[in-house]
C-alpha cells in the first residue's frame, strides 16, 4: 500500500518547504484511498512516479507574470528547462536512446558505487580502528602468510611494548548453545581477552562490557551477545542481562549486548572468518605457561596515542632481539632465521584483500559510462546538425553564445538527469541481484544498499556526465556558422571537417576503452577456467557434509568422542541411498586448516635442522573411497587402527615423493614423528593422492593424516556418497546425528560441490561482473562505430555520387568505407593495448595460471574488436554503393 | 492592483469557493476534475494554489499531520475577500464579452 520509496524520498527532498507536507501528504492520501483500490497496486506506483516527474514540470508559472515578479520561480532556467522537455517530448526515439544508454551506465556505476561504499568506505564502528594493528608472528621476509601468535608470546607483548597502550588476544570457539528451550543452534563464539573492547573503543548497547577481571577462572563465567543474536535467538528481550545461557556445555550469565554494527571480526581476520554471535572472556593467564609453539591467537594492539609508527617499528624490533635472545631455539634457527613480530593495521587487515577487486570493477564500469557517454555526445553532435539552422537564426537576432551555450547545457543535463533517476531504479533492482551473486565470501556485501551517499553519488556523476556529454556538442553548434547554415545545402564545408574529427576521435577512443575492458574480462575469465580446469584430487559429485562440533564437557574422553563417531558412521551409512559414510576434520577446501612440523626417521631433528611441513588432517576408516581420493599404495585405515595399537599414519604422495622416491610403495613401513613428541613414532601404513585442501589456486603442502580412532577430535565432518542427488539426504542426515546425540547442533550441511564452488565464489563474482561490464562495452562500442560510419557515409553522399558518376566501382566505394572504419578500429586498437599493459600490474594479483600480458587473451580481443568494426561498417558501406549520383549531386 | 487571473486559476479559485472549509489540495483537483472532467496532475494544481497564495488572493494555514498522509500535515487553503473580488471581476468580464452571443459560443 506504501507508495514507491524512491519516489516518495525524492519528492521529500525537491519541494519547497511550504509546500511539502501538503503536497506530498495530499499525494499520498489519494494514492492509498483512491487510486490503488480503482487501478491496482502497479498502476498505482506508475501513477505516483508519474505525478513525481511532472511535480517540478509544473511548479514553475506558466501565467504571463512579468520575470521576478509574482512567485519568483519563473526563470532563465524554468525556461530553459520547459524549452528541453518540449525538444525532448517531440523526439521521444531519439530522447530514449540517450536516457537509456545513460541509465545503463549511471546504473551499473551506482551498482558497484553501492559495493564499495558498503565494503571499503564506510567506517569500521571503532572509534579506535585507526590506531589498531593486528600483530603475528612472520617467517617469511614479505611477511607472508602471518602466523598466529601463542598465549606466553601474547603475554610478553602485552608487558613490554612501550609504543602501544593495549594489547588484545582473540580466538575462535565453536560453541553450541542449548538449554534455553530452542532447537540447539551453532553458534560463531570468539574467546577474547577482557579489554578488547576497551582497546577498539566500543561499548555495549545494553548492559556492561567486560570488567578486567571476568576472564580469571575464578570469576563467574559471563558473556556477551551480538545484538543479532539478541534480535534471531531472543527476540531482542529487554530482560537479556542477567540471564543464564548454556553455551557449549556451561552455564554463563549474559552481562550485555553489543551495538548492531559490531560483529568483531566484521570482516574476516585470516582464519577467523565469520561473524560474532557473542564473545567470552578469558585472560589468557592459564595459559601463560604454553608451549610456544602453539599458536592459536589472533594480536591485537592499538598505538598509544601520539607515538608513530616508527617508534611502533622500533619496539617491534627490540621485541625480535629478545624474543631471539630468549629462546634462540624458536626464533634463531635456521627455519626462523628471517622471524619476527610485523604489524598490519586493522583496516588493511580486514578489507585489504577485497580492494584490489572493487577497485577493478570500479575502473570497468567508469570505462563502460565513458563509452556510453561517447555515443551520447555523439547523438548529440549529430542532431547537433539538424538544429545548426535554428542555432544561427538565434545567433542572427542577437542571443548570446553564453546564453545558447547555457541553453544546450540545460538540455544534456536533464537528459543526464533522467538517465541518473532511471539508473538509480536500475541499481535498485540490480544491487539485491549483485548480492546474491557473490555467495558470501566479501565481507558487508550483504549490508549494500542502495542509500543517501550512492544518491549523492548518483547525483554528482549524473552531472558530470551532462557536462561531459553536452560540452562538446554545445561548444560545436553555439559556434555555428551564419553563412553557412543559413544559406541552404553547403555540405561538407569547414565547420563539418572539424565534426568528423571531433567524431572519430570520441569513438577511437570508445574502441581503446572498449579494450581495456574486454582485456580484463577476458583474462579473469581465462583465469577463472584455469580453476575449475585444477582437480581437487577428490570427486565432489555426489557427496554430502555435515560439519559439527561435539560440546566438550559431554565429550570428555577419547572414548566417547571414538564412539560417537562410529555409531554416526554406521547410521549415516545405513541411511537409505547412501553408498558409503566416513568423518574427516578439517574438511577439504571448507576454510578451516591445520599445520605443523614433523619429523621424518632418518632425517636430521635437532634445534637448528629445518623440519618439514605439512598440512594435517584426521580421518575414519573409507573416507578417502568416499571422497574418491586414489589410495596409491599400502592399505587404508581400518576399525582396528584405535588408541593402545602402535600409531599409524597415512601420507600423500608428496610426502612420499619428497622423502621416499617417486615409488609410492617405498613409503609404506618408513616412520614419522606427526606431533613432535619424542619416542611418538608413527608407521606409514598407506600413501594416497594430494588433496587442494584450500582450494584449486593453491597446491598446498604435504599432506598427514592420523586415524581419528587414534586421535579423536571434537569437530568433525561427516561426509557420505549417495547413489542420487546428495543435498536430499540432509534430513536423514540431521537425524541421523540427534538420534546418537539429541542436543547436538547441525547447521551447516552443504553438499561437497558447494564446499568446492564456494572456494572460488569470490573468482567467479569477479569474472562474471567483469564479463557483464565487458558486453556492456562491446555492444555501446559497436554502436558507436555504426552511427560514426552512416555519419561519415551521409556526410559524403556528394563525393561518393560524383565518384560513382566518374565511374567509379561500387567494391571502390565499400573498400574506402570500410578502410575508415578500421582505421579507427586499429588506432583504438593500438591505444587501448598499450593503456592495458601499463595497467596490467593492477590486474595481475588477481590472475591465476596466466600472465597479465597473455598475448592470446589481447589478440582475440583485438581480432574481435577489428571484426565488429568490420561488421559496424558493412551497413553503411552497402549503403554508400547504393547512392544515386543523379540525387546526390541534384541535393 | 488588480490582479489577472488566468483560466486555471479561475477554476481553483471557484473550487475554493465551492469547498469552503474543506479545501485542500486533493479535493481542489478533484472538485475541477468531477465538474469539468479535466484530469490535472498534482504538481498543476499546487503550483497554481501557490501563485494564488504569492498574489494575495487565498490564504492557507496547515492542519493535524495524520496517518493516511504518512504523518503529514494537511495544508489548508481558503479564497480572501481580495480573491473573492478577482474571480467576480473575472466572470463579470467574460460575462460581458460573451452577452449577446448566445448562438455563436454557447452550447
Amino acid at each position: 500500500m506504501n507508495p514507491p520509496a524512491l519516489a516518495l524520498w525524492i519528492l521529500e527532498h525537491f519541494v519547497v518547504d511550504a509546500m511539502r507536507d501538503g503536497f506530498v501528504g495530499d499525494l499520498v492520501e489519494h494514492y492509498r484511498r483512491d487510486v490503488v483500490p480503482t487501478r491496482g497496486l502497479i498502476a498505482a506506483r506508475l501513477w505516483f512516479w508519474r505525478e513525481t516527474i511532472f511535480a517540478p514540470l509544473a511548479w514553475p508559472s506558466r501565467s504571463s507574470t512579468p520575470v521576478n515578479a509574482g512567485d519568483g520561480l519563473m526563470s532563465t532556467l524554468a525556461a530553459d528547462l520547459r524549452f528541453a522537455l518540449r525538444l525532448f517530448a517531440r523526439k521521444p526515439g531519439f530522447t530514449a536512446l540517450v536516457v537509456l544508454t545513460l541509465a545503463l551506465g549511471i546504473g551499473a556505476n551506482a551498482a558497484i558505487f553501492s559495493v564499495v561504499n558498503a565494503v571499503l568506505l564506510r567506517p569500521l564502528p571503532y572509534r579506535f580502528a585507526d590506531r589498531t594493528a593486528l600483530l603475528w608472528n612472520a617467517y617469511d621476509p614479505s611477511g607472508i602468510p602471518p602466523f598466529a601468535v601463542a598465549p606466553p608470546e601474547y603475554f610478553d607483548l602485552k608487558e613490554q611494548l612501550r609504543a602501544y597502550d593495549q594489547v588484545a588476544a582473540i580466538s575462535k570457539q565453536s560453541s553450541a548453545i542449548v538449554g534455553d528451550g530452542g532447537e540447539p543452534e551453532q553458534l560463531t563464539a570468539y574467546v577474547v581477552t577482557p579489554n578488547l573492547f576497551d582497546l577498539l573503543g566500543a561499548a555495549p548497547r545494553l548492559g556492561r562490557g567486560f570488567h578486567l577481571d571476568d576472564g580469571d577462572a575464578a570469576s563467574e563465567r559471563v558473556i556477551l551477545l551480538s545484538h543479532a543474536l539478541w534480535m534471531r535467538r531472543f527476540g531482542g528481550d529487554s530482560n537479556i542481562v542477567g540471564k543464564k545461557l548454556n553455551i557449549g556445555g556451561r552455564i554463563r550469565t549474559v552481562i550485555g549486548v553489543m551495538p548492531a554494527a559490531v560483529r568483531f571480526p566484521d570482516h574476516p581476520i585470516s582464519w577467523l572468518r565469520e561473524r560474532a554471535d557473542l564473545w567470552i572472556p578469558n585472560s589468557l593467564e592459564a595459559s601463560r605457561g604454553e608451549e610456544r609453539g602453539n599458536q592459536y591467537l589472533a594480536v591485537l594492539a592499538r598505538l598509544r596515542e601520539g607515538a608513530t609508527p616508527a617508534q611502533a617499528t622500533a619496539d617491534l624490533g627490540m621485541m625480535r632481539q629478545r624474543f631471539r635472545a630468549a629462546f634462540p631455539d624458536r626464533y634463531a634457527s635456521v627455519s626462523a632465521k628471517d622471524w619476527r613480530i610485523t604489524s598490519v593495521p586493522l583496516r588493511d587487515q580486514m578489507i585489504g584483500t577485497v580492494r584490489p577487486v572493487l577497485t577493478l570493477l570500479s575502473a570497468a564500469v567508469g570505462l563502460v559510462l565513458m563509452i556510453a557517454c561517447v555515443n551520447v555526445a555523439n547523438l548529440l553532435l549529430a542532431r547537433g546538425q539538424l538544429r545548426q539552422r535554428e542555432m544561427a537564426v538565434r545567433l542572427a537576432l542577437g542571443a548570446a553564445r553564453a546564453r545558447l551555450l547555457r541553453q544546450l547545457l540545460t538540455e544534456s543535463a536533464v537528459l543526464s538527469v533522467a538517465g541518473g533517476a532511471l539508473g538509480l531504479v536500475l541499481a535498485r533492482v540490480g544491487v539485491p541481484a549483485l548480492v546474491r551473486l557473490d555467495a558470501g565470501t566479501m565481507p558487508m556485501l550483504a549490508e549494500t544498499r542502495v542509500d543517501g551517499a550512492v544518491f549523492a553519488f548518483v547525483a554528482l556523476v549524473s552531472m558530470l556526465t551532462g557536462i561531459f556529454v553536452g560540452v562538446v556538442p554545445a561548444l560545436q553548434q553555439s559556434q555555428a556558422e551564419l553563412r553557412g547554415a543559413l544559406g541552404e545545402g553547403t555540405h561538407g564545408a569547414g565547420d563539418g571537417r572539424a565534426r568528423r574529427r571531433t567524431r572519430t576521435a570520441l569513438v577511437t577512443a570508445q574502441v581503446a576503452m572498449a579494450l581495456i575492458v574486454l582485456v580484463a574480462a577476458g583474462l579473469l575469465g581465462r583465469s577463472f577456467a584455469a580453476l575449475e580446469r585444477v582437480q581437487p584430487g577428490f570427486v565432489p559429485d555426489g557427496v554430502m557434509t555435515m560439519q559439527l562440533t561435539l560440546p566438550r564437557v559431554r565429550y570428555d574422553s577419547a572414548y566417547k568422542i571414538m564412539n560417537f563417531a562410529q555409531a554416526l558412521r554406521e547410521r549415516a551409512a545405513a541411511l537409505p541411498g547412501v553408498v558409503e559414510a566416513s568423518a574427516v576434520y578439517p574438511l577439504p577446501m571448507a576454510g578451516e586448516g591445520w599445520s605443523g612440523s614433523f619429523w621424518v626417521e632418518g632425517e636430521p631433528s635437532g634445534p637448528n635442522a629445518e623440519l618439514p611441513h605439512g598440512e594435517y588432517a584426521v580421518a575414519l576408516p573409507g573416507y578417502f573411497h568416499t571422497m574418491r581420493i586414489p589410495l596409491l599404495a599400502g592399505r587404508d585405515f581400518t576399525a582396528a587402527d584405535v588408541r593402545g595399537i602402535p600409531k599409524v599414519v597415512i601420507v600423500d604422495e608428496t610426502l612420499a615423493r619428497k622423502h621416499w622416491g617417486a615409488n609410492a610403495q617405498t613409503a609404506v613401513g618408513k616412520r614419522l614423528n606427526p606431533n613432535g613428541d619424542p619416542g611418538d613414532w608413527a608407521t606409514v601404513i598407506g600413501v594416497v593422492g594430494h588433496v587442494h585442501s584450500h582450494g584449486p589456486q593453491e597446491a598446498g603442502e604435504a599432506q598427514i593424516y592420523q586415524p581419528m580412532l587414534q586421535r579423536p577430535q571434537t569437530v568433525m565432518a561427516v561426509v557420505v556418497r549417495s547413489g542420487s542427488s546428495p543435498a536430499l539426504l540432509a534430513p536423514a542426515l540431521r537425524d541421523a546425528a540427534h538420534a546418537v546425540d539429541r542436543d547436538l547442533p547441525v547447521n551447516k550441511m552443504r553438499t561437497m560441490d558447494d564446499v568446492v564452488t564456494s572456494v572460488i565464489a569470490r573468482q567467479r563474482f569477479n569474472m562474471l561482473m567483469l564479463a557483464v561490464f565487458a558486453a556492456a562495452a562491446l555492444v555501446l562500442a559497436t554502436v558507436g562505430l555504426y552511427g560514426v560510419m552512416s555519419y561519415l557515409v551521409s556526410q559524403r553522399t556528394r563525393e561518393i555520387g560524383i565518384r560513382i558518376a566518374l565511374g567509379g566501382q561500387p567494391s571502390d566505394v565499400r573498400t574506402m568505407v570500410v578502410r575508415e572504419s578500421l582505421l579507427i578500429a586499429v588506432t583504438g586498437v593500438v591505444i587501448g593495448t598499450v593503456v592495458s599493459v601499463a595497467l596490467s600490474r593492477f590486474v595481475s594479483g588477481l590472475l591465476f595460471g596466466i600472465a597479465a600480458t597473455d598475448w592470446t587473451t589481447y589478440g582475440s580481443v583485438a581480432l574481435l574488436l577489428l571484426v565488429v568494426s568490420l561488421g559496424a561498417a558493412y551497413g553503411p558501406a552497402r549503403r554508400a554503393t547504393r547512392i544515386d549520383p543523379v540525387r546526390a549531386l541534384r541535393e | 492592483m488588480d490582479a489577472y487571473i488566468g483560466e486555471f486559476e479561475q477554476l481553483v479559485l471557484l473550487a475554493l469557493v465551492r469547498l469552503g472549509d474543506d479545501a485542500y489540495g486533493l479535493s481542489v483537483q478533484r472538485e475541477i476534475a468531477a465538474r469539468t472532467g479535466r484530469a490535472t496532475t498534482f504538481g498543476t494544481v499546487y503550483s497554481t494554489l501557490a501563485r494564488l497564495e504569492t498574489k494575495g488572493l487565498v490564504e492557507s494555514w496547515l492542519g493535524e499531520p495524520t496517518a493516511e498522509r504518512g504523518g503529514r500535515r494537511k495544508k489548508h487553503f481558503q479564497i480572501n475577500a481580495e480573491g473573492r473580488r478577482a474571480i467576480k471581476q473575472s466572470l463579470r468580464a467574460i460575462r460581458q464579452m460573451a452577452r449577446g452571443l448566445d448562438g455563436a459560443v454557447e452550447t
